[in-house]
């Protein structure tokens, strides 16, 4: 197998990449890194044609070996989830999500408790509320601008992968806009974290509208500088959020 | 700096301090003028078209960029992108950046459909330069799939590409918000109290502690301003801060 040495191409230099290569606890199994890359492609967060970095650095950044690594993108291979390319400008490449992505989705919160669920909530709702009001102080017209195109985007998606992208990226430009620097690389990792839950809480037509008209009053608070307004907004669509999340882990996560 | 003029007349002290920033930038947006030559010179039609320079010119660029980053202070990644259409995704980047003390090649995702999309065609690094021609500097903003980080980014047109063209470019710099931050606080500090506050009323820094960078001037009821000066080139502003502030 050929890959593109990619010593001087800094793949890994977007927060969002760093966060899904991070090195694994459970070091050294192949099912582990292919279980990772799998939930990353299948949530949308590695889009279709997205190049990773070669099989030396993405091994050195999983702290696995490349033996272990190659392992692991034969069984993405297999899935139909990567393809590899060889020779110059070769590399994989990610082909798209898999057809059962339920079943992906559902791997991943079964152990969640509702403990889990709670704690990542309060998370959230942590950084996204100190996000928002340090935004209304703060937000340049650049930022009003990306966070009206970002809940353009939550108003216009019709299923659970674009409301998902749409909520994170507003997220994301939300601690942007606070111009906090530990803000927004939290929001990133919330991003990474709590994907699985809000991909299968937007699988309901009425969460994606009831959030993306909450995103559409949090941008109008920003913009006119009101404080509160804009954390109470970003709590209350954390709490709609988690308290779907939770009525649907408690009904199995079935969508009544 | 050499802006520690100790002229008695507050006004001209102000002046000094508005000349002092400006300088802060000035061998940047020398060599971005520089720079937005040579990128003029290229097939930016045909990069447009296949999404990225051809090797040559990719080089030209390349070398170019590397140099920037490595000899001017302040700079932490030099690049050019160009756009023929709407969106980032109709469009080209090149970017180095400076990782671990090493000059490497920063990669954007120009795929509006990943989380990681970079639409630079909505930045206003991008987007100001293309509008107005002017030479233009960013306060510090958390470039969100860029950096990631707090970045000041310094932006100039590529002659002979405009809006009504076909191609847009612009070459840009960004640099260490944090020691530009620093910079700017040494350059205020012979004229303190003083803010310097960019062209939508924010402020880039200030020697009081009640007024934090990035901050809306009209958010805070106890601020108001004494004397201003323009600064130069750059649509912001240096005022000192009446007594009764804070």
């Amino acid at each position: 197998m050929t890959t593109r040495p990619d010593e001087g191409i800094d793949l890994l230099s977007t927060l969002t990449r760093r966060v899904l290569f991070a090195p694994l606890a459970d070091h050294g199994r192949a099912g582990a890194v292919a279980e990772r890359l799998r939930t990353a492609i299948t949530l949308g967060i590695l889009a279709e044609n997205e190049q990773l970095p070669s099989e030396t650095t993405l091994a050195a950044q999983f702290n696995i070996s490349p033996v272990t690594l190659r392992d692991a993108l034969t069984a993405l291979r297999a899935d139909g989830l990567v393809t590899t390319r060889r020779g110059r400008g070769g590399g994989t490449v990610v082909s798209g999500p898999l057809p059962d992505q339920r079943r992906v989705l559902l791997d991943q919160v079964s152990g969640l408790s509702s403990i889990d669920l709670r704690d990542q909530a309060d998370w959230r709702r942590a950084v996204s509320v100190e996000a928002a009001r340090l935004a209304a102080r703060r937000a340049s017209r650049e930022d009003i601008g990306l966070l009206e195109r970002g809940s353009a985007n939550a108003r216009s998606a019709t299923d659970a992968v674009s409301a998902r992208r749409a909520d994170s990226r507003y997220f994301i430009q939300l601690a942007a806009a606070s111009q906090s620097s530990q803000l927004s690389a939290a929001s990133i990792r919330l991003q990474v974290e709590y994907a699985p839950v809000l991909t299968l809480t937007y699988a309901e037509a009425r969460t994606r509208e009831d959030v993306a008209a909450l995103l559409t009053t949090l941008t109008t608070a920003v913009q006119d500088a009101d404080v509160e307004a804009a954390g109470l907004t970003a709590a209350r669509v954390v709490d709609l959020v988690a308290s779907r999340a939770a009525s649907l882990r408690a009904n199995g996560w079935k969508h009544a | 700096m050499e802006a520690r003029m100790t002229t008695p007349n507050q006004h001209d002290s102000l002046e000094a301090v508005a000349r002092a920033v400006a300088d802060l930038t000035q061998p940047v947006f020398a060599r971005l003028e520089a720079l937005a030559q040579e990128v003029s010179a290229l097939d930016l039609r045909q990069a447009v078209g296949r999404g990225r320079l051809d090797d040559h010119d990719a080089a030209v660029v390349e070398s170019l960029a590397v140099q920037t980053v490595q000899t001017l202070d302040l700079v932490s990644g030099a690049g050019m992108a160009a756009t023929a259409g709407e969106t980032s995704s109709d469009g080209v980047m090149h970017w180095w950046i400076l990782r671990d003390g090493a000059v490497v090649t920063k990669r954007h995702v120009l795929n509006p459909a990943s989380d990681s999309y970079y639409d630079f065609s909505n930045l206003r690094w991008f987007t100001l330069p293309a509008s107005s021609g002017t030479n233009t500097l960013i306060a510090p903003y958390i470039d969100s799939w860029g950096t990631d980080d707090l970045t000041v980014t310094a932006a100039v047109l590529v002659p002979g590409s405009d809006s009504a063209r076909e191609v847009t470019a612009v070459v840009a710099v960004d640099l260490n918000a944090r020691a530009y931050v620093q910079a700017v606080e040494d350059v205020l500090r012979s004229a303190a109290p003083a803010v310097l506050i960019d062209g939508e009323g924010r402020a880039v820094c200030s020697t009081e502690p009640d007024i934090e960078t990035g901050v809306r001037l009209a958010a805070l009821p106890s601020w108001s301003a004494g004397e201003t000066a323009d600064v130069l080139g750059l649509g912001w502003t240096v005022a000192s801060l009446d007594a009764t502030t804070g």
